[in-house]
């Protein structure tokens, strides 16, 4: 391909995105505008709703699609944008107590569900294993990816796509409210969100429906969580394939689980931390983020499919369930006695 | 003149293809890290 070819590819490529950017842009608008006029209503969750609404009524266009698509590259870059706003010595203080919990939650969870998926509520193994990863480590993400590890059917990944969306949709709604009823501070919200929801935006989105600080605990407790992926895919591998070789490619899939987007998200919390942005350079950089959150959050209300969720068994959702109101009530006392 | 113009040109096209063929290549993340690097670098430049 010439440079000149190339050139036109990458602007076709943007004009076929510009349309579904602009449904985004014009929905966080309106959100936003409204949420001006009425006290108590929150932009990024109204948002949410405005896409949701959208996406169940008229539905996403196809000549909208790829311009909707990039709302998880949005949240992604939205969230590497906000390192900027990241303290590390505030983290660097929480980090072994937050990371432990991370882990002892993501665990917990896992097991959790292969003990009661199979035994109590009849899922077959692998469909149990998706349902325990996706709850416990990173919602959707991760049920795709340990798919591909254990060679889980399609219609089994399916349901339980439907139905960790469903319990996206729903903690968005609940999480924000309980934030509100509890006497927790926003560093306390936003680490039992991120302990306890199960994907990524709609942690995000609940942590800064909350408030600042809620939202910048809940996305780094989030992302620790995210990183457990790599060993709960050796973990899934050596269980299924059962096999040496598996465990000796394992270092390699702890770091394939790593979100790559934690790099530019490291990389920025160090430049802002080192002092090298000006004060109206920080500023500026956190106005992005959350302009990037508000487009990103109004793509992931125009994800919610209503008729796929309404598809999901009983018992998937019964056992996601189980996981959140057991993982969620522990997260919370343990961040009420550590932090 | 023109010679020079035309070379900016040239090298201005390669440049975009160059970022354009490796930006093809990189998977999500790598691209959100790219993304923000950029913005950051660019606010960093044009800021106060």
């Amino acid at each position: 391909m010439s440079a000149g070819e190339s050139s036109d590819a990458g602007i076709g490529r943007l004009a076929r995105l510009a349309p579904g950017v602009g449904i985004l842009v014009v929905l966080a608008g309106a959100a936003a505008l409204v949420a001006g006029f009425v006290p108590g209503v929150n932009a990024l969750l109204l948002g949410v709703l405005f896409g949701a609404v959208v996406a169940n009524t008229v539905g996403v266009p196809d000549w909208a699609r790829p311009g909707v698509d990039t709302q998880k590259l949005l949240l992604e870059t939205g969230i590497v944008l906000l390192g900027a706003r990241i303290a590390i010595d505030e983290l660097v203080a929480s980090g072994p107590v937050l990371v432990a919990l991370v882990v002892v939650t993501v665990a917990a969870g896992v097991l959790l569900v292969e003990a009661v998926a199979g035994r109590v509520f009849g899922l077959a193994d692998k469909t149990g294993s998706l349902l325990a990863a996706g709850a416990s480590v990173c919602g959707v993400s991760a049920a795709t990816a340990i798919a591909g590890t254990i060679d889980a059917d399609g219609e089994s990944l399916t349901h339980v796509v439907a139905a960790v969306l469903l319990f996206d949709a729903l903690t968005l709604a609940v999480f924000p409210i309980a934030g509100d009823l509890l006497p927790l501070s926003g560093r306390q919200f936003g680490i039992w969100a991120g302990l306890s929801m199960f994907s990524t935006g709609p942690v995000t989105a609940a942590g800064f429906a909350h408030s600042e600080v809620a939202g910048r605990w809940a996305t780094v407790t989030k992302l620790a969580r995210n990183s457990m992926l790599g060993f709960v895919a050796v973990a899934y591998a050596v269980r299924y394939a059962g096999r040496a070789e598996e465990a000796a490619t394992g270092l390699r899939a702890v770091f394939d689980g790593v979100p790559r987007f934690l790099v530019g998200f490291v990389a920025v919390a160090a430049v802002a931390n080192l002092g090298l942005l000006s004060e109206a350079t920080l500023a500026t950089v956190g106005t992005a983020s959350d302009a990037l959150f508000a487009l990103a959050f109004v793509g992931l209300g125009l994800d919610v499919r209503l008729d796929a969720m309404r598809q999901t068994g009983a018992a998937p959702l019964a056992v996601l369930g189980l996981q959140l109101l057991t993982i969620s009530a522990l997260a919370l006392v343990a961040v009420l006695a550590l932090f | 003149m023109r010679d020079s113009s035309l070379m900016r040109d040239a090298f201005g096209a390669a440049t975009v293809e160059r970022a354009y063929g490796l930006w093809c290549t990189l998977e999500r993340g790598w691209r959100a890290t790219a993304l923000g690097l950029v913005v950051v670098t660019v606010l960093a430049t044009l800021g106060p």
